[in-house]
């Protein structure tokens, strides 16, 4: 086959998956979706292997292609117009109740050329609480609508029997609607450009220019495996808590790297716990393939090739293997920590190019308005939130940034909050705590939004990190806890901690989210002179810390 | 008289047209960084024979404020914001785009911490005060930011968008007590998002002073050449939407300036369409790093309001809320790179051979191919430039040969290789224009320009089955050709939240008091508006992003963002709708009319157009490289081309500024206006 025609069809695939992916954002409903970029769309090959995917966060690696080879296996046979969906969090790349799936297998002059897949965070699927995750649920049937792998669309007609029932369960039907069209005419979109190509260049090249985005990503990866260590490498660390009670959960990795593979070892970890926390198969993967999807350094698109010496190892019930029905709600926990592990695992033996521990979770929160008469839905408040990266060899962390499951995931403007929910935000600031991330590469800073609430309201929280912050590296500190604290009118401090269940606040209340500083790299004493005195320069630290932290000398710098 | 000036890193290009007599002079002259209004009145100083010292108007287009971003050369700038919200410029979107880069950077701001000063003073999301203003509280800032030896302030506070009673009050204290200081203020845009406003706010200040004194200096300058005056007479520059504006109005709010350049392209596009009868077309500009496209439908390009500097998928770039054209690009020019990666992988772009040393066949001591190097082997290019360069074919061949050796194929294969792959990549340009927002290329023609585009429009065209190809005369300097098409123009622009078609009354009044602002605009300038474009922001209440929709005629907004709405995402929906901004450009269009096609670019008239003249004889003739192998093509000189003129490809067309690639199966004619018109297939020439 002509390379170069090859690199065109290549080409055209990856625009065909930006393309998909910004009809999703352009045309949803949900603010998780439109500006937290919660999903992801992309093409596979007739077998199921992703080639292409356009995305906005990384989290959702690697689960495209499980959904579609779980639809391959169910259904077997496809009609053009076909479209299947599923939330089932443990199987067919499922993460949790409120990611939808959905699947289109691909034609050209009546032959399968490929699929397509999307899969997003709706914000509203049913279940206990509004929003659809808790940190409270007993079992996942609390945690929303359940579909399990089903033909939602069949030769072009979609199933409104099942669009009804959806609708009865939700909250919000016509956002959840809303999106679900979204996906399916993100999949139309990008049918029409992959049917395109075939009728160009013909069926036969455009599978091998698939095969060929795969082989090189498979290349890539033997090759960042080459420059690796060798040898065993274990990390250890803390989940906050069950859930339940205090009690933290341990966990545990142990990479073993060879010249031809990869392995993450997860034997060990805690067992599955009773709350919402727990992680299933397909989230591991997810985790475990976003730290090492980091390590390869390509400009080449992600696809199952890169997975190829990719080697997991867990036994089923851990808590990044939860079973049916164990509750999995705010999966991302353990999932962020799985990645956050092997990183760990490795920063050591990496000479300072993985950078210390960032504060790793999510820290999503929902307020959940008082619905009044008159409001066509109920407000709900969905926000994640960035905060302090790691110092590494030769630069601070970077501040008030997205975690490592994020991505092009933009934050709520403060006018534009203010606009759409009853709040008054007080301050929305860098988190300045000088407490930890010290290091001759401090951790960037975290970030506190300060909101008063205008109208009464529940809140639920899920900051994890809080009792176990970032960890440093190199003689560097730890970095500072993520927390939520909300006081009542009155500014009595009602709680503060990283968890926080359906706590109900009146009027007037103020809710703090605050993510922390990360971790630092290197002894604080070797700190070069010139970063603390720009550091004091701009009030990011004081005086007095600086003294205490880095020995600085006020004035010493000026000539 | 017109006269149009448009400076660039390298070149200044100076275009003169004379209504009178139809005649367009062209001057190009060296660019001057070290103080650009230099190499500006020198050319001036050349095209004063043909002025005869008669009245000019002054069109300049600049890249003074872009340079001063790019290049962090800004003044001194202090940043006055609201009590809680110091950090807005280091928190930005907390957005990481470069998804698996466990180091990623965020962008610098242009203010840092230390310059940044909180008041104690709010304003509700529903614009009422919550905190009043501290006068008192501002004369102390004034204090700090004078003892700082600022020279520029930028006002921003919390929720301005909505109400900026508290801006403007400290902004005027601050003027008032900072006298010679440069103080703006983000109300200017009354648009919402707190870290796009003001980051606008900010980086207008940056510049401001340093436009201040380059407008001054020119203003001098070309008062001692009598040009400026009065009303229609005052010497103006180009805005990044399309349009110009008094230097006046550019020095109080320089950030609309920042991309100047590629709007005049369009501007002057839509000149060319309306003249030759173009309505729905693409203007496309191939330069040496990118690739960019404006969609032009029924004679109005698309409308933005919002520009990223520094953009890139690696980066989250700066958010400036500054009415622009829509221009998409892709990272594939004439200096593009073409590599084969470690994994085998064919690649164009990102990276380029710049301006120096240049692609390898310059013979400046570049060793990697670039795309204008496998034009060069593929016989598109003449062995000597228009500027005198003599191409280096041997060093053209030894920086493809490595590629040869690694893919086992013969040269010329790799050649013609890779110009498929750089001009599919540069024809995904056209389908990010079209095809990704629901558009059918075949329903538009293209109308290209710049240094690069005549040597690729027509394989472009063809992989998207375009209507057909228009190529100006001095395709080269069409942009400075196009300032003097540009209309005066002023935006006006508000975020507004209403139900559709309930919040009816609203708009309306909201729409009028916007009209009332663009025209206050232009009577600040001594003028009068003539023309007010609307739109809307239209979205199904809840949904994610608005589409921008004509709202001239209210009732037909509805319908028109259902066919919108159908045409981008495939799908309508039984839902109610709600409109979240309006936007209102006023324009003097009437007065900016008539003006000539270029050197030689006249109107020949139709009868000339359809004379029955034979093919015009070559001026030489070379063997191309066509996707289907070497052919032998007619060479021609552009100036020796007459209206009515028809060619059959393959050939080469040769100018002074760029060289067009006719392919063997396409034609050409040449109209009444000199311009090149490429069709394939079907059509009879």
């Amino acid at each position: 086959m002509d390379p170069f025609t090859l690199a065109i069809i290549e080409g055209a695939l990856m625009a065909a998956s930006e393309e998909m992916f910004g009809a999703v954002k352009q045309s949803s409903y949900s603010p998780i979706i439109y500006e937290v970029l919660d999903y992801a769309a992309g093409i596979t090959d007739t077998s199921g292997r992703l080639v292409v995917q356009g995305n906005g966060i990384t989290g959702f690696l690697g689960s495209l292609s499980d959904a579609v080879k779980a639809v391959i296996a169910k259904y077997g046979r496809f009609e053009p117009g076909d479209a299947f969906a599923v939330n089932d969090p443990y199987t067919a790349g499922g993460t949790h109740s409120s990611d939808v799936t959905v699947v289109r297998p691909y034609f050209a002059s009546g032959e399968l050329i490929g699929f397509g897949a999307c899969k997003a965070h709706l914000t509203e699927m049913g279940g206990a609480r509004p929003g659809s995750w808790s940190t409270e649920a007993e079992d996942v049937f609390a945690e929303g609508f359940r579909l399990p792998l089903i033909k939602l669309v069949d030769r072009g007609t979609v199933n409104e029997t099942i669009l009804e029932l959806l609708s009865a369960n939700v909250r919000t039907p016509r956002e959840t609607l809303g999106d679900l069209y979204a996906q399916l005419g993100a999949l139309q979109v990008g049918e029409r450009r992959v049917a395109e190509l075939v009728q160009r260049y013909g069926a036969e090249a455009v599978a091998a220019a698939m095969d060929g985005i795969i082989v090189r990503g498979r290349k890539s990866a033997e090759r960042m495996l080459r420059k690796l260590p060798k040898g065993e490498f274990v990390a250890e660390d803390y989940l906050d808590s069950d859930g339940k009670t205090d009690k933290p959960v341990y966990v545990r990795v142990k990479l073993t790297i060879t010249d031809d593979a990869f392995t993450a070892d997860f034997t060990g970890s805690s067992p599955a716990v009773a709350s919402t926390i727990n992680g299933t198969w397909p989230s591991l993967e997810c985790g475990v393939r976003i730290a090492f999807r980091a390590l390869i350094d390509t400009d080449e698109p992600t696809s199952d090739g890169m997975f190829a010496p990719l080697r997991i190892v867990c036994p089923s019930g851990t808590v990044f293997t939860a079973e049916p029905p164990t509750p999995v709600s705010t999966y991302w926990e353990s999932s962020d920590m799985a990645t956050d592990l092997v990183l760990k695992a490795l920063a050591g033996a990496m000479g300072g190019r993985i950078p210390a521990g960032h504060t790793l979770s999510v820290c999503a929160s929902i307020l959940a308005f008082e619905q009044r008469p008159g409001d066509e839905s109920p407000l709900i408040f969905c926000e994640p939130m960035g905060g302090g990266w790691g110092g590494s060899l030769g630069q601070d962390g970077e501040s008030a940034l997205v975690p490592i499951s994020d991505g092009d995931t933009n934050s709520i403007p403060v006018e534009v909050l203010e606009a759409t929910y009853p709040v008054l935000v007080e301050r929305y600031a860098l988190n300045l705590d000088a407490s930890g991330g010290s290091g001759q590469f401090r951790g960037g800073y975290g970030l506190i939004r300060q909101m008063k609430l205008l109208r009464p309201a529940t809140l639920t929280a899920s900051f994890g990190r809080s009792l176990f912050p970032a960890w440093g590296i190199e003689g560097g500190s730890n970095g500072t806890p993520n927390y939520v604290e909300a006081k009542d009118e009155d500014g009595n401090v009602l709680v503060r901690s990283g968890r926080v269940n359906n706590l109900a606040l009146r009027a007037g209340a103020t809710v703090s989210l605050v993510t922390g500083v990360g971790g630092g790299y290197g002894d604080p004493a070797k700190r070069d002179p010139r970063r603390v005195e720009d550091d004091v320069r701009n009030g990011l630290i004081s005086v007095e810390d600086a003294q205490r932290l880095y020995g600085y000398k006020q004035g010493a710098m000026e000539r | 008289m017109k006269l149009a000036v448009d400076v660039g890193g390298t070149f200044t290009d100076l275009v003169l047209y004379d209504e009178k007599t139809g005649n367009v002079s062209i001057v190009k002259c060296p660019s001057t960084p070290e103080g650009f209004e230099r190499g500006v009145l020198k050319a001036v100083d050349e095209a004063a024979a043909e002025r005869e010292g008669r009245e000019v108007v002054f069109i300049h287009g600049s890249t003074v404020v872009i340079n001063h971003l790019l290049e962090r050369k800004g003044a001194r700038t202090a940043l006055v914001t609201t009590k809680g919200f110091r950090d807005n410029l280091d928190i930005q979107r907390t957005n990481r785009p470069d998804l698996y880069n466990l180091r990623y950077r965020k962008p610098k701001p242009f203010v840092e911490r230390a310059d940044r000063y909180e008041v104690d003073e709010r304003i509700g999301a529903d614009g009422a005060v919550v905190r009043p203003l501290d006068p008192a509280e501002i004369g102390r800032i004034a204090e700090r930011v004078r003892a700082g030896g600022y020279e520029a302030v930028a006002v921003a506070f919390i929720n301005a968008y909505k109400n900026p009673v508290h801006e403007r009050e400290a902004a005027r204290l601050l003027k008032e007590m900072l006298p010679g200081v440069y103080v703006t203020c983000s109300s200017n845009v009354a648009l919402w998002r707190e870290y796009e406003r003001t980051n606008t706010a900010v980086s207008s200040a940056y510049v401001g002073p340093a436009v201040h004194s380059y407008l001054g200096k020119l203003e001098d300058g070309l008062r001692e050449r009598g040009i400026g005056g009065e009303k229609e007479l005052q010497p103006t520059m180009m805005l990044s939407n399309g349009g110009r504006t008094t230097f006046d109005e550019a020095r109080s709010w320089p950030i609309d300036l920042v991309e100047s350049g590629p709007a005049a392209g369009i501007t002057g596009a839509c000149a060319l369409g309306e003249r030759t009868g173009k309505r729905d077309f693409i203007a496309l500009d191939v330069g040496g790093t990118t690739a960019k496209a404006g969609l032009v439908e029924n004679g109005k390009p698309m409308r933005l309001q919002e520009y990223t500097l520094e953009p890139g998928s690696r980066s989250a770039g700066y958010p400036l809320l500054v009415p622009t054209v829509d221009i998409v690009e892709v990272g594939a020019g004439g200096g593009s790179i073409v590599r084969v990666t470690e994994d085998g992988a064919i690649r164009v772009g990102p990276d380029s051979a710049g301006a120096n040393p240049g692609p390898a066949c310059y013979g400046r001591g570049g060793r990697l191919p670039a795309v204008t190097d496998a034009n060069f082997l593929a016989g598109r290019l003449p062995e000597t430039l228009a500027s005198g360069l003599k191409l280096d074919r041997a060093a053209a061949e030894r920086a493809f040969e490595p590629i040869a050796r690694q893919l086992g194929i013969p040269l010329e294969d790799v050649v013609r290789g890779a110009l498929r792959v750089a001009e599919s990549k540069m024809a995904q340009v056209l389908r990010l224009a079209t095809v990704a927002r629901g558009k059918d290329p075949r329903e538009y023609d293209l109308i290209a320009y710049g240094g690069s585009a005549p040597l690729h429009a027509a394989e472009m065209a063809r992989d998207l089955r375009l209507r057909s190809v228009l190529i100006p005369p001095n395709a080269g300097v069409f942009s400075a050709w196009g300032m003097l098409h540009a209309p005066f123009l002023a935006d006006a622009m508000r975020t507004v939240w209403v139900s559709w078609p309930e919040g009816r009354e609203r708009i309306e009044r909201e729409t009028e008091e916007l009209v009332a602002e663009a025209q206050a605009k232009f009577a600040a300038m001594g003028l009068t508006a003539r023309s007010f474009e609307k739109n809307a922001e239209v979205r199904y209440q809840g949904q994610a992003r608005s589409i921008t929709v004509d709202a001239s005629d209210l009732d037909r907004v509805a319908e028109a963002f259902a066919a919108a709405h159908k045409e981008k995402f495939g799908f309508t929906m039984d839902a109610p709708l709600e409109i979240t901004g309006i936007h209102v450009v006023a324009s003097d269009a009437e007065a900016a009319a008539d003006a000539g096609t270029g050197s030689g670019g006249t109107d020949a008239g139709a009868d000339e157009e359809a004379r029955t003249a034979a093919s015009p004889v070559p001026a030489g003739r070379r063997r191309v490289l066509a996707s289907d192998g070497w052919h032998e093509a007619a060479v021609y000189r552009r100036g020796d081309l007459k209206p009515g003129d028809r060619i059959d490809g393959p050939a080469v067309v040769e100018e002074h500024t760029t060289t067009t690639y006719v392919p063997p199966d396409a034609k050409l004619a040449v109209d009444r206006f000199a311009n090149l018109v490429l069709t394939f297939g079907k059509e009879e020439g």
